[in-house]
């Protein structure tokens, strides 16, 4: 049994996820393994030198843009299936590629999350909690929380090596605008804006592309 | 000598390097909803340098304690123990001559892990205390699962991979004595010495090293499996600490955690305390309080751990 290093992980493996995972979750995944070892990230806090660090942060970058593109995680997969445990023949007339049939069979699958959404949304509302009761879901991601954090973005951002100036070209907001969106300070927001959208385009700029990415505001 | 787990009991160690964390709070909580509701669970304060789980269950201090055992005054674990005000549970307290208590040799450390093993109960809890030393070490590696409990600061996170690591190394070396190869221990212990907190590293070099014995020692510890614990999440960002933190003890220590809980901030808690009421009695429908009844759903049933791993080793 040999022992991988990190940077030989394939890219399943390093952000956790199973092979027929949706974009949603690519995405998700992408940027909770931002979140965990970025620069000045608690959890890995002492555990990695700088080296180790950007070494790690490239690969998740390398692994958000093949796996987010559908073509090329097509040629990712057809690399590293034969190398992958679940994919090692058992019988001969076992061996079957079946499972990667799943990436096209996503729209389905969306249109449930988007009703599953709507309905605990509105279970939440009825529930009308202590605003004081803090409650953990333990979640992450846009599928979670309906929104964009404004921290999570501008973590990709500085993980691609981008400027608020560059992204303001882009998707046409001021870069007064695009800071405070990633301060989450809302008091700078222009009135009238709904935060949520402004977050929405500003992640899709990133090209995080996300069906999920509107609904309400967080609070 | 080295042995396979007794399969019908459920050993909880709630431990963790850093104090203040809340191991004491859970542990008592733990106590108190298992006893409530499934009985038959004894819970040990096994804080030897400071002890105060009578406190947090509403016992008086005095009366029979692990001073008197350590001693030799009573033979045996259960002719110490105490009822509790909660149903189900009782208590052996701990030491109050803690200067003695808190530096255990290691023939009485023994002879209290074998009489926790041999305790008349179904579901025990170890309360342990802080610092990553051998007898807490030991106590947390006999807990399946051992229960490390973190707080969302720098100091507690850094403290829980020291503890991890060193928990690492000590069962490392139970393998390492139990195969006879104790001198591939001694160098990954030498080899981490010099190098950075991260394990794989060290593990990766001891592998090339020893394509026998490394890959051995490496299913080894596979087999330590603790529970984590996030307590005082202020936010949804804290929330996903617990995630975070097992992802990067996946990877750089190759240590499997098992996300238990996590329990959101409340400062109650601490009004609580200060009344001599457990918590989870006096709130028992807030958010804390369901985190902890829903741990404690998964960890009631007697023996699954061991069954999950049935190649578990333990000392005696």
């Amino acid at each position: 049994m040999l022992l991988k290093k990190i940077e030989d992980l394939d890219f399943y493996d390093l952000l956790n996820l199973p092979l027929d995972a949706s974009p949603q979750e690519v995405e998700n995944a992408y940027l909770k393994a931002l979140a965990t070892y970025h620069d000045g990230a608690l959890a890995s806090y002492g555990v990695l030198a700088p080296q180790e660090r950007r070494l790690i942060l490239d690969k998740i970058e390398a692994a958000f843009s093949t796996l987010a593109n559908p073509e090329r995680r097509r040629d990712y997969d057809s690399r590293i299936l034969p190398h992958r445990p679940e994919y090692r023949q058992r019988a001969y007339f076992r061996k079957s590629t079946v499972r990667l049939e799943i990436l096209d069979a996503s729209e389905e699958e969306r249109f449930w999350d988007k009703v599953k959404s709507l309905l605990f949304l509105r279970k939440r509302r009825k529930d009308g909690r202590n605003a004081r009761e803090i409650t953990i879901r333990g979640e992450f991601g846009p599928e979670a929380n309906g929104q964009y954090y404004g921290e999570y973005l501008k973590l990709v951002r500085e993980n691609r090596g981008l400027t608020c100036e560059e992204i303001a070209s882009t998707c046409n907001l001021s870069v007064a605008l695009l800071e405070a969106l990633e301060e989450e300070n809302s008091s700078a927001l222009p009135r009238g804006k709904d935060p949520s959208s402004l977050l929405l385009l500003y992640a899709r700029s990133l090209g995080l592309n996300s069906e999920n990415g509107r609904k309400t505001n967080r609070d | 000598m080295i042995r396979e787990q007794a399969a019908q009991k459920t050993i909880c160690a709630v431990g963790g390097g850093k104090g203040g964390t809340g191991k004491s709070f859970l542990a008592a909580s733990l106590g108190i909803e298992l006893g409530s509701r499934f009985g038959d669970v004894v819970i040990i304060d096994a804080d030897f340098g400071g002890p105060n789980l009578h406190t947090l269950l509403a016992v008086r201090a005095g009366g029979r304690d692990l001073g008197g055992f350590f001693r030799n005054d009573v033979p045996r674990l259960e002719d110490i123990l105490l009822e509790t005000p909660h149903a189900g549970l009782k208590l052996i307290k701990g030491s109050e001559s803690s200067l003695f208590a808190a530096n255990l040799n290691h023939l009485k450390k023994l002879k209290l892990i074998r009489q926790i093993k041999n305790l008349p109960a179904k579901r025990v809890i170890v309360d342990l205390g802080t610092g990553s030393a051998y007898n807490a070490l030991d106590l947390f590696v006999l807990g399946r699962p051992g229960i490390l409990i973190i707080t969302p600061e720098p100091t507690a996170v850094e403290n829980c991979y020291y503890f991890l690591r060193s928990c690492a190394i000590r069962v490392l070396k139970l393998y390492g004595q139990f195969y006879k190869i104790p001198h591939l221990v001694d160098r990954l212990a030498a080899d981490l010495e010099n190098g950075s907190l991260a394990l794989r590293g060290s593990l990766e070099r001891l592998v090339s090293l020893d394509a026998r014995y490394g890959p051995m020692l490496l299913s080894a510890l596979r087999n330590f499996r603790p529970g984590l614990v996030v307590n005082k999440a202020r936010n949804e960002k804290d929330a996903l600490l617990g995630a975070s933190v097992v992802d990067v003890a996946r990877k750089y220590f190759l240590i499997e955690l098992d996300l238990l809980a996590t329990i959101p901030y409340d400062e109650r808690v601490h009004w609580s305390l200060r009344k001599f009421v457990p918590f989870i009695r006096e709130y028992p429908d807030c958010p804390v309080s369901h985190a902890i009844k829903k741990m404690a759903e998964r960890l009631a049933p007697a023996g699954q751990n061991q069954a999950e791993r049935p190649g578990a080793l333990s000392v005696i």
